[in-house]
Order: structure tokens, then C-alpha cells, then sequence
């Protein structure tokens, strides 16, 4: 019922002479409303703010930020310790305070996720739209350079990738976590970059696009204002999930040893530094390993809960 | 349909010629060489002697005539790393484990995630399919290593089941492969039992099922023979990139596990610049991706024949 009333007054408001006062809904307010229904991706959501807020803010604040990742202290029992009221997450063998440690990790991982995430959108963003847009050849080259950069296993091209980018004085790769980002993302493009070519090309059939281009629309209007708002859902969807699989490429990565170099640890470091020491303190593998799970498994809730709210047909 | 696998195939020659090409530059690309001063004891005029030998102290593109002259006649290289013994005869050692894992580990992942997944969609809403969704999701966000260290936890530390490294030699010897297979296969096992629900539901609420109720069939003929039949159509086709994944994606698990297979050499042989290795390894993985796309697409054409190829 409600639908139907909103459904007439939004028809009302399209024959009034003032737009404005028939509050059109967007794709963007309808998703946002139906994202808000899901209980487990508003939860997801959720959680990482908090997490963001401990982390990135909270780092610098009592209590969150009494001890610095690094600050060592080797007196009798602060070594290896479980949790207390002084170490919430307890210490490491260096006596380093393992929650602010893990705040740390937290922000790395964060920052190579999104980071990554940035890198993809831009490159598959030219790449897929020069390919839909440009013609047969561009199109052909795409679609070739994808095969190839598919038939390499992922995870093995990250790290050929990051060996060739280590130890270099290039400007940008000097700082680690950019290696690392620019590593994954330059081996992870291609997914997004498909999808925006076939979505660029099935749009450029519809009748919406049709009609544009009817009007006299110029054609950076028909592809920036009518062209480019349809791609995005399915590219903020894959772009969500791809989030979780770059946190997880870092961590696999420091997990062997390929990660950021000391003192800054990523959680990948984090657990396999606390598995060597396995037998003193268990604690040391546990936080972090839930971290990093608790990580990928928030943003995997913010992807399902976005691709049911941006594709209902999909449900 | 034969002339578009036919030209797949042949497709298959170029692209594994460009692999070899863009391996071939980005391992050279890598900053040092495999007899670096420092990384071993030799001599300066004993490492210029091992960089002539295996004509690294050529131009690259002489050397990559060379590799593929080699490579064309079956001869992967030497292995630089450890002298005197070949890449082909590492790769004998090592491709058992790696396939053996890949192997047990999709069989285990495609069962547990069919089985889920249908359990799930018959009984919908039950507490076996929230059950069921959880493992689904908590599987889907759990990296494979830190699945494993629980599992050692758990398993091998605590009640001393299962060893927590190395591998099996024979058939018996089954107890290594358990803790290796779980960690590896649960999440593709979580995402096929997910892709197994929704398609099950999908199915089920197709007119041709409300038929088959009508005309008054049994439960367990129209679940079997029409829904599940049909539900499984993409997850076959899903099983082909899995299986590949999982050959191909391994490492971690086998460096973790200490596995003797190719992707714990493969990780060495970045680290120690073993050129002929990394080119090996990468050729192999890339054919069986490869491979296991156009398997895909071949079962696709198979299980549903709406599907034309031209």
C-alpha cells in the first residue's frame, strides 16, 4: 500500500512544474533502503565502522593507543603474556603489547584492501570503457590481454609481480604498502575491467541510450551521464568483494614472508610470527587470525547485502 | 561447435607462447640473478663461469632462444639451485603431491558443498540450513591458513590425530592428507554449497516442479530427478575453475604443510631467481587453467544444449 501511495505521488510530482517537491527516488535512495532491511550487511557495515573508528582513531587515543606497536619490554613476565587488564590481546616474545600490534595490522590490511580496490576501479574503468568504446581493435586487445592475465594462477603472478617491483628506487614503490598494493592490483584488473566492457555494450543497445543519441545528445553526455550511473552497480559489487580477496592475497603474501618489512606488521605477519611461537602463547595466532577473518567476513556481508540492494533481480 | 574447440585449442598455442614471453621478461625483471654475491660462497670468477655456462651473462633475448629451444625439444632447463640436477626431474618429484592434493581436495569440496547445499534448499529455513549458511559464510571469509593453523590447533597439537606437516607415501599412509585437504577445500566447498542453494531454490520454483507436484509424484522422484538435475548445471561448470584453483593455488597450503609439491618449489624458486623453475612452473600452471576454461565450456554445451557455440 505504502508503495502504491508513494508510487502516485511520485507520479503526481512529474507532472508538477517544481521537480523538487515530489521527492523522486533514485536507484541509490531505493538500494540504501533496501540495504538497510539486511540485517547481516548493516551489522557488516556496522562492525567496520567501529573497527575503523578503534583503528584508525582510537589508535591515538587512551585507552586504545596506551602502547605503541613497537614499544618493547623485556622485564621478568611481560614477554609472551595472555590477556589482562594491562594487554587486552597479551604479548608478543619481544613483550610488544599484541592489541595495539593488531591495531596495526588492522590498518594495513585496511589500507592495502581499499588501496588496491582504488588502483583496480581506475585501470579497469580505461581499460573496459576504451575497449567498448574504441572500437574493434581495442576492443580485440582487451579481450586478449585478459585471457593471457587469466591464464596465470593469481596469487604466484602477485608475488612474481611484487619481486619485480622490490628494492627498486622508482619513486612510488619505495614505500612498501604501495608495493604491495600496486602488486595485487596490477595482477587483479581484469575482472572489473570485463565487466564494465559488458556492461558499457549491452547498455549501448538500450533503448535509453537509443533515445540520447536521438535527442542529439553529444556522446561524452550519452557515456558519462547515461552510460557510466548503469555500470556502476555490478562494478561497486565486484569492487566490494574484491576488498576482501586483496586483504587475504596480503596476508597469504606476509604469511610466507613476502609481506611489509619489519617493524610495521600486517596480520598475515602477525599470524605467522605468533605460529612460531605456538607452544608459549597460543594468544598470538588467535587474535590476529581472528582479525583477519573477522575482516574479509564483514566486507563479504557488505558485498552480499549491496548485490541483493543494487540487483533485487538477483535475490 | 568442433570448429570453435578446434580454434580454442589452437588458441591455446599463442597464449601459452605469451606466457612464456611475459614470464620470461618479468622473472628477468627481478632485481639480482640465482649466483648473487652473498647468496652463495663462490667466487666472483666461479659465479662468472656458472653465468656463462648457463649463458646468463647474454642478451635476454638470447637467452630466451635459447630456453625455447629447449623447451621445444621437452627440456625444461636446469635446475640452478640446486647443481646438477634437472627441472624436468623436480618436477616429476613434486607434481605427485600437488595433484594428489588438488585432486582430493576438489572431490572433497564438490561433495560436502553439493550435499550442503541441497540439504539446505530442501529444507529451507530449518535450523540444518542456517547451519549450513553459516559454514557457507564463515567458510567463504577464512583465509586457507588460518583455517589450517586452527585445524593443527586442534587436530595436532592438542589431540595428536593427524601430523601437522608432511605428506602421504601410498595409499595407507591417509592421515597426512586429512588437515591439508580440510584447510584447502572448505572454502571452495562453502562457495559451492552457497551456489548449490540458490540454484536449488531457483529451480524449485520453476512451473515444470509445481507440474511435477501436480501430478502427484513422489517428494524424493521430483527432488532428484527434476530439481537436483537441474540445479547442478552451473555448479558443474563452476567445479572446472575450482579444480583449477585449487592445482594451481595450493602453495600456501603445501608451504604451510611443508608438502613437497610444486607450489612450495615454486616459491623457492622466485626467491632464488631459478629462472628455468619459475618458467616451468608458470607454463604448467597456465596449461591447466587453460585447460580446465575450456573444459568448462565444453561442459556447458554438453549439460545444457541450449548453448551453441559458432
Amino acid at each position: 500500500m505504502a508503495a502504491d501511495s508513494t508510487g502516485a505521488a511520485a507520479l503526481a510530482g512529474a507532472f508538477e512544474a517544481e521537480p523538487a517537491l515530489g521527492r523522486p527516488r533514485g536507484l541509490w535512495s531505493d538500494a540504501w533502503r533496501r540495504l538497510r532491511k539486511n540485517r547481516l550487511a548493516m551489522f557488516g557495515l556496522a562492525a567496520l565502522v567501529v573497527i575503523a573508528l578503534v583503528a584508525f582513531v582510537g589508535a591515538h587515543v587512551e585507552p586504545f593507543g596506551r602502547y605503541a606497536p613497537n614499544e618493547q619490554n623485556y622485564s621478568a613476565g611481560a614477554r609472551q603474556a595472555g590477556p589482562s587488564s594491562a594487554h587486552w590481546f597479551g604479548t608478543d616474545q619481544l613483550g610488544r603489547d599484541l592489541f595495539a600490534r593488531v591495531l596495526e595490522g588492522v590498518r594495513i590490511s585496511v589500507e592495502i584492501g581499499l588501496g588496491t580496490q582504488v588502483i583496480v576501479l581506475i585501470i579497469g574503468l580505461l581499460v573496459g570503457g576504451s575497449a567498448a568504446l574504441g572500437g574493434r581493435f581495442f576492443d580485440n586487445l582487451l579481450m586478449r590481454v585478459t585471457d593471457i592475465t587469466y591464464a596465470f594462477p593469481d596469487l604466484l603472478a602477485i608475488i612474481l609481480v611484487r619481486s619485480v617491483l622490490v628494492d627498486r628506487t622508482w619513486p612510488v614503490v619505495t614505500n612498501p604498502r604501495v608495493l604491495i598494493i600496486l602488486a595485487i592490483a596490477l595482477v587483479s584488473w581484469t575482472t572489473v575491467a570485463r565487466l564494465i566492457r559488458g556492461q558499457m555494450l549491452s547498455l549501448a543497445e538500450r533503448d535509453f541510450v537509443l533515445a540520447a543519441r536521438a535527442l542529439g545528445a553529444p556522446r561524452w553526455r550519452i557515456v558519462f551521464q547515461h552510460m557510466l550511473p548503469n555500470t556502476l552497480s555490478p562494478v561497486i559489487v565486484a569492487v566490494t568483494f574484491g576488498v576482501p580477496t586483496a586483504i587475504f592475497a596480503e596476508a597469504a603474501l606476509a604469511f610466507i614472508g613476502l609481506g611489509i618489512p619489519p617493524p610495521a606488521a600486517s596480520l598475515g605477519t602477525l599470524v605467522s610470527q605468533g605460529y612460531a611461537y605456538i607452544e608459549n602463547n597460543v594468544w598470538n595466532v588467535i587474535f590476529p587470525a581472528a582479525a583477519v577473518a573477522l575482516l574479509m567476513l564483514c566486507f563479504t556481508f557488505v558485498g552480499d547485502g549491496l548485490r541483493d540492494a543494487l540487483d533485487p533481480r538477483t535475490r | 561447435m568442433t570448429g570453435y574447440f578446434l580454434r580454442r585449442l589452437l588458441w591455446m598455442i599463442p597464449i601459452l607462447w605469451l606466457v612464456t614471453v611475459i614470464t620470461f621478461l618479468l622473472m628477468h625483471a627481478v632485481q639480482g640473478g640465482p649466483f648473487e654475491a652473498g647468496e652463495s660462497k663462490s667466487s666472483s670468477a666461479a659465479r662468472a663461469a656458472l653465468n656463462a655456462k648457463y649463458h646468463l651473462d647474454q642478451p635476454i633475448w638470447t637467452q630466451y632462444g635459447y630456453y625455447m629451444r629447449g623447451l621445444l625439444q621437452g627440456d625444461l632447463g636446469p635446475d640452478l639451485v640446486n647443481q646438477g640436477s634437472s627441472v624436468n626431474s623436480l618436477l616429476k618429484q613434486s607434481w605427485r603431491p600437488t595433484a594428489e592434493l588438488g585432486v582430493l581436495t576438489t572431490i572433497y569440496a564438490t561433495v560436502v558443498g553439493v550435499v550442503l547445499g541441497i540439504l539446505a534448499a530442501v529444507k529451507r529455513n530449518s535450523i540444518l540450513d542456517h547451519l549450513s549458511v553459516g559454514f557457507a559464510t564463515i567458510g567463504a571469509s577464512m583465509p586457507n591458513f588460518v583455517l589450517g593453523i586452527m585445524l593443527v590447533l586442534l587436530f595436532a597439537v592438542k589431540f595428536k590425530i593427524f601430523p601437522a606437516v608432511g605428506w602421504s607415501h601410498g595409499i595407507t599412509d591417509w592421515r597426512p592428507v586429512v588437515l591439508p585437504v580440510l584447510a584447502l577445500g572448505s572454502l571452495p566447498a562453502a562457495y559451492i554449497a552457497r551456489i548449490t542453494r540458490a540454484s536449488m531454490l531457483e529451480v524449485m520454483g520453476q512451473d515444470y516442479i509445481r507440474t511435477a507436484r501436480a501430478k502427484g509424484l513422489r517428494e524424493r522422484v521430483i527432488v532428484m530427478r527434476h530439481i537436483v538435475r537441474n540445479a547442478l548445471i552451473p555448479v558443474l561448470t563452476l567445479i572446472g575453475p575450482i579444480a583449477a584453483g585449487l592445482l594451481t593455488g595450493s602453495f600456501i597450503i603445501e608451504y604451510f604443510f611443508s608438502i613437497p609439491g610444486i607450489g612450495r618449489a615454486y616459491v623457492q624458486a622466485i626467491l632464488g631467481r631459478d629462472y628455468p623453475m619459475i618458467m616451468a612452473t608458470t607454463l604448467l600452471y597456465a596449461t591447466v587453467i587453460i585447460v580446465a576454461n575450456l573444459v568448462v565450456d565444453l561442459m556447458y554445451a554438453v549439460v545444457d544444449p541450449r548453448i551453441r557455440y559458432s
